[in-house]
């Protein structure tokens, strides 16, 4: 069964792939996951439990957990450090594998369903012993001038070396400690996913609606613990990670330069997301393709694009490169040949070609000028794995010629007076010939929207692992004509043979301008008729049209056309990309972009669909 | 090349023996070998010289290859006097005993006159050919090219016979135009009644001494044949667009 019967886009994200996602962007932008106060965010080595840092994080400076203000003890102005720790998390689609759930979750993990776990630390900076502070727990320098036990904002306020916090004033608020006293609980909960928001808009959102933290008693404490996780996984993190799985989904995947695709949730699945086989499942909809190609006109004798694509003023050298992971995808898209039909007709008809050139065909020196582009077509996806375009309708905007010719000399008459009647001739006269020399004359004549044309070839599409240089690394999925070119001539408008016929007469009359209407009758009458004054004498045969034809194949105006169709579709088309690292999470300054390395993309065809699987990266 | 038309094939009309055109050109069989000089004259005047051998092998002094028959373009030959002495020894042309030398124009307004006298201690001097006064072994070749009725006329035997040329028709025009012979004697010219395709030349020969003027009495001229063309392309088409319209699809198939 095709993944994309039922829509013209299917995207699944494993949860294998999507727990590594989810451990990169805790090495990334661990102040997502880590919270407490400025005392504790500044003496990282007091964690709960120590964070996995990116060095790149390290090396922005970016904060490991985000300053929350001290907590403070009711009835005192007092205040306590503190931390909380979210130190792992795990995703699991059904059926769960990934962990086992508590039995108050009901295990095992429902039918579209999934489940999360997080392992939750905290701690709290309590003074060594129990009871009022006294001025020998204080520093010294707070202690001589007297405790000012005011409360105060954070903003007006210096940390000491052992967290109390010093009011500028002279007085202190927060209790001091050497450490935190730790605790860690391991969150359970199981939920769905659904799709939000208006179409262009959409957004795959994961929820839980169960959840339970083993081991706490007493159950009051539990429930209250449990709602804070369930509004804290519901409003934060599950959103974030729904984020980014919708950007796999929903967002545009043209070049930006290339125009825009607006998807939309199917609505003929039962499901949609569907939560089974390990994977979140999305199938997505076709909406509008608004494609703004401002690709310049192929130029024949140009040298044409360059292998490689890129762009940003880099250059990217193209590899292959294989998968070493194995068993299921982290992610697998799958188009459907009619979406994919609708997005690469579109693409194609970004082509626009001109040509000027000449060249000669028997007699006649040509000079012709072309202008084309494409349109129509049906595209087949193929079980081989390449991709069949027919019937892509050239359509000629200008297909102007000018065929000069020195026509041989024009003589009457002559010949055998006195014939041999054994062989040969024993008397004969040289022929009267019209012209003093070889005659030329030249017909213009415009082709254009006169011929109706389709090229029809085949492609594959590949994959490439382009190693930028001044440009970050990429995928590349790029389509790569095979030759040959198919190029048919379908019809030639009946007005053609008329059209030459009366230029090829009016350039004769010019040629006898100034002659008696006798002299231009004996002229056409010896050589019967202006057919076969052109047969004759040019040696054009009846069919007019197909000559003109085979004068065009001759001069290599549809190679020249062929070559640019394969030119525009090899190099000039820009290649689909996906930057590696990907950018998973925006920068925030201070805070550096989250990047996810893809391991790998691969593509595959068969007559349904067409098939891009990849890895994430460890 | 920019066309050049040759005017002069359609606006010469009447034909003169006498004075040799691009439509007329006049023959002589040879009929003794020997070393001729020959003498092209228009009016009066000396336009061009040359030198003709006849033998059955060549001359030291004339390499050209030896035929049944030679053609001598006048045109070619008309040449300032200073260029004639030279011309003369350049321009040596060899034909067999028994042999034709056929005089004509290659180009050029013409109005030529030819004499070929034969060199030598004996004979020298003698006229053996003059295309003013045509003879028994001469022949005189006319295309008439526009349509009419035209006059026949010997200037010296005073002799007519009526000339037909046909108004050019597609179709109508023999590819390979066959001469039409016309006897001149003393009795007049025979036929009487002549018509003639344009193109098909009229063979003059002679019985007796004779100069052949050919005028024009009542041309002949129609609409021309373009619109009959037009017209015949017309009913062409019609009759096709009742066949159905199933074109061969051209199919290139080309490697880029």
């Amino acid at each position: 069964m095709a993944l994309t019967n039922n829509s013209d886009f299917y995207v699944a994200i494993q949860d294998a792939g999507i727990n590594r996602l989810v451990r990169h962007v805790m090495r990334k932008r661990p102040s997502l996951f880590n919270y407490g106060t400025s005392w504790v965010a500044s003496n990282t080595q007091l964690l709960c439990q120590s964070v996995d840092v990116a060095p790149e994080v390290l090396q922005a400076g970016n904060p490991l957990v985000t300053v929350l203000d001290p907590l403070p003890i009711i009835g005192t102005s007092l205040a306590l450090n503190y931390l909380v720790q979210l130190t792992k998390g795990e995703l699991d689609f059904h059926p769960g594998n990934v962990f086992t759930l508590p039995g108050e979750l009901n295990p095992p993990l429902g039918k579209q369903h999934l489940g999360v776990h997080f392992q939750v630390c905290a701690g709290l900076g309590c003074p060594p012993a129990i009871g009022l502070p006294t001025p020998s727990r204080f520093l010294g320098r707070v202690a001589a001038s007297g405790a000012n036990l005011a409360r105060i904002s954070t903003n007006d306020i210096s940390v000491s070396k052992n967290g109390g916090i010093i009011n500028p004033d002279g007085g202190a608020v927060v209790l001091p400690t050497r450490e935190l006293d730790c605790f860690c609980l391991d969150l359970f909960a199981t939920g769905g996913a659904k799709i939000t928001g208006a179409v262009g808009n959409q957004l795959i959102q994961p929820f839980v609606d169960g959840i339970d933290i083993v081991d706490i008693k007493p159950d009051a404490i539990k429930n209250m613990i449990e709602c804070y996780a369930l509004l804290a996984l519901n409003q934060g993190i599950l959103p974030s990670i729904g984020q980014l799985i919708s950007k796999f989904a929903f967002s545009n995947p043209l070049p930006p330069n290339l125009g825009s695709i607006i998807f939309s949730a199917s609505t003929t699945v039962p499901n949609n997301p569907a939560i089974e086989d390990d994977q979140l499942k999305a199938f997505i909809n076709l909406d509008t393709i608004v494609l703004n190609l401002n690709i310049p006109p192929t130029i024949c004798q140009s040298s044409g694009g360059g292998g490689g694509g890129g762009g940003g003023g880099g250059t990217v050298t193209r590899t292959t490169r294989g998968r070493t992971r194995t068993g299921t995808f982290d992610l697998t898209a799958a188009i459907s040949a009619k979406a994919f039909g609708k997005i690469f007709g579109a693409l194609v008809k970004g082509f626009h070609f001109s040509c000027a050139d000449h060249g000669s065909y028997g007699p006649f020196s040509v000079k012709y000028d072309v202008e084309a582009h494409l349109e129509g077509g049906s595209i087949q996806l193929r079980n081989n794995g390449t991709i069949k375009v027919s019937d892509l309708e050239v359509k000629w905007d200008n297909l102007s010629l000018n065929l000069c010719v020195d026509i041989p000399k024009q003589c009457v008459g002559g010949g055998c007076l006195i014939p041999n009647p054994l062989d040969g001739c024993i008397l004969s006269v040289p022929k009267i010939c019209v012209f003093s020399g070889n005659p030329d004359f030249c017909l213009p004549i415009n082709l254009g929207g006169l011929i109706t044309s389709e090229v029809t070839f085949t492609a594959s599409v590949r994959v490439f692992y382009g190693i930028g240089s001044g440009v970050t690394n990429r995928w590349q999925i790029v389509i790569v004509p095979e030759m040959p070119f198919d190029f048919q001539l379908i019809d030639i408008a009946d007005t053609v043979g008329n059209l030459f016929k009366n230029l090829f007469d009016a350039a004769i009359d010019g040629l006898l301008g100034g002659l008696l209407p006798w002299a231009k009758d004996l002229l056409k009458g010896v050589f019967d008729s202006i057919d076969d004054m052109i047969r004759n004498v040019l040696d054009i045969p009846d069919d007019i049209a197909g000559w003109l034809m085979d004068v065009l194949t001759s001069l290599g105006v549809f190679d020249v056309l062929l070559s640019g169709v394969y030119d525009f579709l090899a190099n000039n088309l820009p290649a689909l990309e996906i930057d590696d690292p990907f950018q998973a999470l925006d920068q925030s300054p201070p805070l550096i972009p989250v990047r996810v390395p893809i391991e790998f993309i691969g593509i595959k065809i068969n007559s349904n669909e067409m098939i891009i699987e990849g890895d994430v990266g460890n | 090349m920019k066309a050049i038309i040759n005017p002069f094939v359609f606006s010469q009309v009447n034909l003169d023996s006498a004075s040799l055109t691009m439509l007329t050109s006049a023959v002589h069989k040879t009929s003794e070998s020997g070393i001729y000089d020959g003498t092209i004259q228009r009016g009066s005047d000396i336009v061009g010289r040359f030198r003709l051998a006849v033998s059955d092998s060549s001359p030291e002094k004339c390499a050209v290859e030896s035929k049944n028959q030679v053609n001598i373009d006048l045109k070619s030959l008309d040449l300032p006097v200073p260029d004639h002495i030279e011309s003369q020894s350049k321009n040596c042309f060899q034909v067999r005993t028994g042999g034709y030398v056929v005089f004509h124009l290659s180009s050029g307004a013409g109005g030529y006159a030819v004499e070929l006298r034969k060199t030598g201690t004996e004979s020298s001097g003698k006229i053996v050919f003059n295309s003013r006064k045509l003879h028994e072994n001469d022949h005189f070749v006319a295309t008439p090219l526009r349509p009419g009725t035209y006059w026949v006329i010997n200037v010296e035997t005073k002799a007519k016979a009526e000339l037909v040329v046909a108004y050019p028709e597609i179709g109508k025009i023999p590819k390979q135009p066959q001469a039409i012979k016309v006897e001149c004697s003393q009795n007049g010219i025979t036929p009487e009644k002549i018509k003639i395709n344009p193109t098909e030349s009229l063979l003059f020969s002679f019985k007796a001494p004779s100069r052949i003027k050919i005028e024009l009495v009542k041309p002949e001229d129609r609409p021309q044949v373009e619109a009959q063309i037009k017209e015949d392309e017309q009913s062409k088409k019609q009759s096709n667009s009742s066949a159905p319209n199933q074109k061969p699809i051209r199919h290139l198939c080309i490697n880029v």
